[in-house]
């Protein structure tokens, strides 16, 4: 009989790679159709499933929900924006503004967040922080600001311009491809010469290419279907260099914070409320809404009742709140477009969040069906419309691999952080939202 | 704090507007209560000659500032010489100096608004922002980028 002298390492390290937006059915297409084999590869080493994420499915949202490991409702983030109750002039949250601590302070391990979407400014941190979207300016988009140096010198970017993906798509993919290639760059210098516990870094590309282009995926004739899948080849070589910096002691894992599917048509909800009587605005800004309005809404689908006393000029009194949710919701439950229901779910806040932090959660939330892009738009004449974004997100079609078999069939994105958390100590799992799933 | 009375003269009507409206929000984010009145479109002011204007406005500025309500006057009428005027008439009145200062704004929005909100920082009118909040070149970079994916007009 031969003992082992040698025990197998015990894994103490967790990396995660976040590639933005990316469908679990766009993944799998992409391995079945032998696009990305390094992927594939990967995948045989642990367990690829469907994800579900935050409502609403937005980046900083999700994300933030991510880094946080609980509900908006204890974190207090419910978009990319919020309208001010006194000036009703938009608002946009920082990190800062999160009412959770973040999981790298929860655990206290040496971590490196790397353009992670709603990271900004950058904050102190046992480790490194280069902040994701929305971030604008790059001396407060870096901690420790000794970094900052690197950056300047190779002409670090946070993100595709985004304003060329209307007008001008050839530029626009070679923004996209520029924009990967400095962060897949970036992220493996820091991944291969920085110490760390916790690593976690976001690809955020592969969003934008999909706002703009998805069809092009599903569309083998289209002008740029070759672009598109060779990104994904380009993904997919990145995926490989960063899994063979892999090493026993490593949990790794690769997830998407919302899925994405081809958009048919915008729903203007406002435009919707206007009609029906309960938005009254005197000029196309949320600073033109009038006292005698009852709700309004923001993108994507979060409804607002305007309440006395929360808004300035709000006029709803609690009461008379419940009277016009019901009608709101009979509403939206029978939209339809060419006979088709456009509206899934119609959430109340106290179904869906839980926390300290509901008070501030849109009154009633719209998730709608595949293809139908709910918009706050003020400035629409009609309540549908063609865009010349062809994708929006999805909250059911995410993805997570996890380099370890885990049994529960649909993990939610808040799971993903409750498994670091308990990768490193199980205790912590009690302060999260989430589910261990190892 | 007291309140504060800011007159938004000129000649640009809809751009004095877009000021006035830009400083109010600014304002009332800071949680300063303020009211915007348009002299030159307000109903109940609409028939009555500049003087009966003035009076009026006047005292409306009296009442509103003393209970430290801040007033945006804009008008395309009243020029500075009737606001010195109006500063002459409620030194007279109430016996008592006024702090004033002008601020020159231009066809730049978010810059004429700036300036203001650091002229009445420096008077001490009101407090310096301190926290997380963005700079208004953030923010408008913010919203640049948002615009860009759809997610605000």
């Amino acid at each position: 009989m031969v003992i082992s002298l040698f025990k197998k390492k015990e894994k103490s390290r967790v990396i995660i790679i976040g590639l933005d937006g990316v469908p679990y059915t766009l993944i799998t297409t992409l391995l079945d159709k032998g696009i990305m084999p390094n992927l594939n590869s990967i995948c045989k080493t642990g367990r690829l499933s469907q994800m579900d994420t935050t409502i609403p499915d937005v980046s900083s949202v999700a994300w933030s929900s991510f880094i946080t490991g609980v509900n908006p409702g204890k974190h207090n983030l419910y978009g990319f924006f919020e309208i001010h109750p006194k000036s009703y002039r938009y608002i946009f949250p920082q990190l800062s503004d999160l009412k959770s601590k973040l999981i790298w302070d929860i655990l206290g391990k040496r971590t490196i967040a790397f353009n992670i979407p709603s990271t900004y400014p950058a904050q102190p941190i046992n480790g490194i922080m280069v902040s994701g979207f929305v971030a604008c300016e790059l001396d407060k988009s870096v901690y420790p600001e000794e970094l900052l140096m690197q950056l300047k010198k190779i002409n670090y970017r946070t993100d595709v311009d985004s304003s060329l993906g209307k007008d001008n798509k050839n530029k626009f993919i070679e923004d996209v491809y520029n924009t990967f290639s400095i962060h897949k760059n970036l992220l493996l210098d820091l991944l291969k010469n920085e110490e760390w516990d916790l690593f976690i870094g976001v690809i955020t590309a592969t969003d934008r290419l999909q706002h703009f282009l998805i069809d092009a995926f599903f569309d083998e004739k289209h002008r740029y279907h070759t672009e598109f899948i060779n990104f994904y080849k380009e993904v997919d070589k990145f995926l490989g260099e960063v899994f063979s910096e892999k090493t026993d002691d490593v949990l790794f894992g690769i997830i998407s914070d919302h899925g994405f599917t081809r958009l048919q048509k915008e729903i203007n909800v406002n435009r919707i409320l206007i009609e029906k009587g309960f938005l009254k605005v005197k000029g196309k800004e949320f600073t033109d809404i009038l006292s005698d309005t009852k709700a309004f809404c923001l993108t994507p689908g979060r409804i607002y009742i305007h309440y006395a006393d929360k808004f300035r000029d709000g006029s709803v009194s609690r009461n008379g709140g419940f009277k016009i949710i019901d009608e709101l919701t009979d509403i939206f439950k029978d939209l339809k477009f060419d006979d088709k229901k456009v509206i899934k779910d119609i959430y109340r806040p106290e179904v869906i969040y839980k926390g300290e932090y509901i008070v501030n959660a849109p009154d009633l939330v719209l998730v709608s069906e595949y293809g139908f892009d709910i918009k706050g738009s003020l400035n629409k004449e009609n309540i549908f419309n063609d865009t010349h974004f062809t994708g929006m997100h999805t909250h059911d079609d995410a993805f997570l691999f996890l380099s370890e078999k885990y049994q529960k069939q649909r993990p939610h994105i808040l799971d993903v952080t409750a498994t670091i958390a308990g990768f490193f100590d199980k205790e912590i799992i009690k302060q999260l939202d989430g589910e261990n799933l190892l | 704090m007291s309140g504060v009375c800011l007159f938004i003269s000129g000649q640009n009507s809809s751009l004095l507007s877009k000021i006035a409206k830009e400083l109010e929000g600014q304002l009332l984010e800071r949680d300063i209560a303020v009211e915007f009145i348009d002299i030159d479109k307000e109903e109940i002011l609409l028939d009555l000659t500049k003087e009966k204007k003035l009076e009026i406005v006047i005292h409306f500025c009296k009442l509103f500032v003393r209970n430290n309500i801040s007033l945006i006057l804009k008008s395309d009428d009243i020029k500075i010489k009737d606001i010195i005027d109006i500063k002459k008439k409620i030194l007279i009145t109430d016996r008592r100096d006024i702090p004033y200062a002008e601020v020159l704004v231009s066809s730049d929005i978010k810059d004429s608004v700036i300036n203001i909100i650091k002229t009445l920082e420096h008077l001490n009118f009101i407090k310096r922002l301190e926290g997380s909040s963005y700079s208004n070149e953030e923010d408008i970079k913010v919203q640049e980028r948002l615009r860009g994916l759809g997610y605000i007009e």
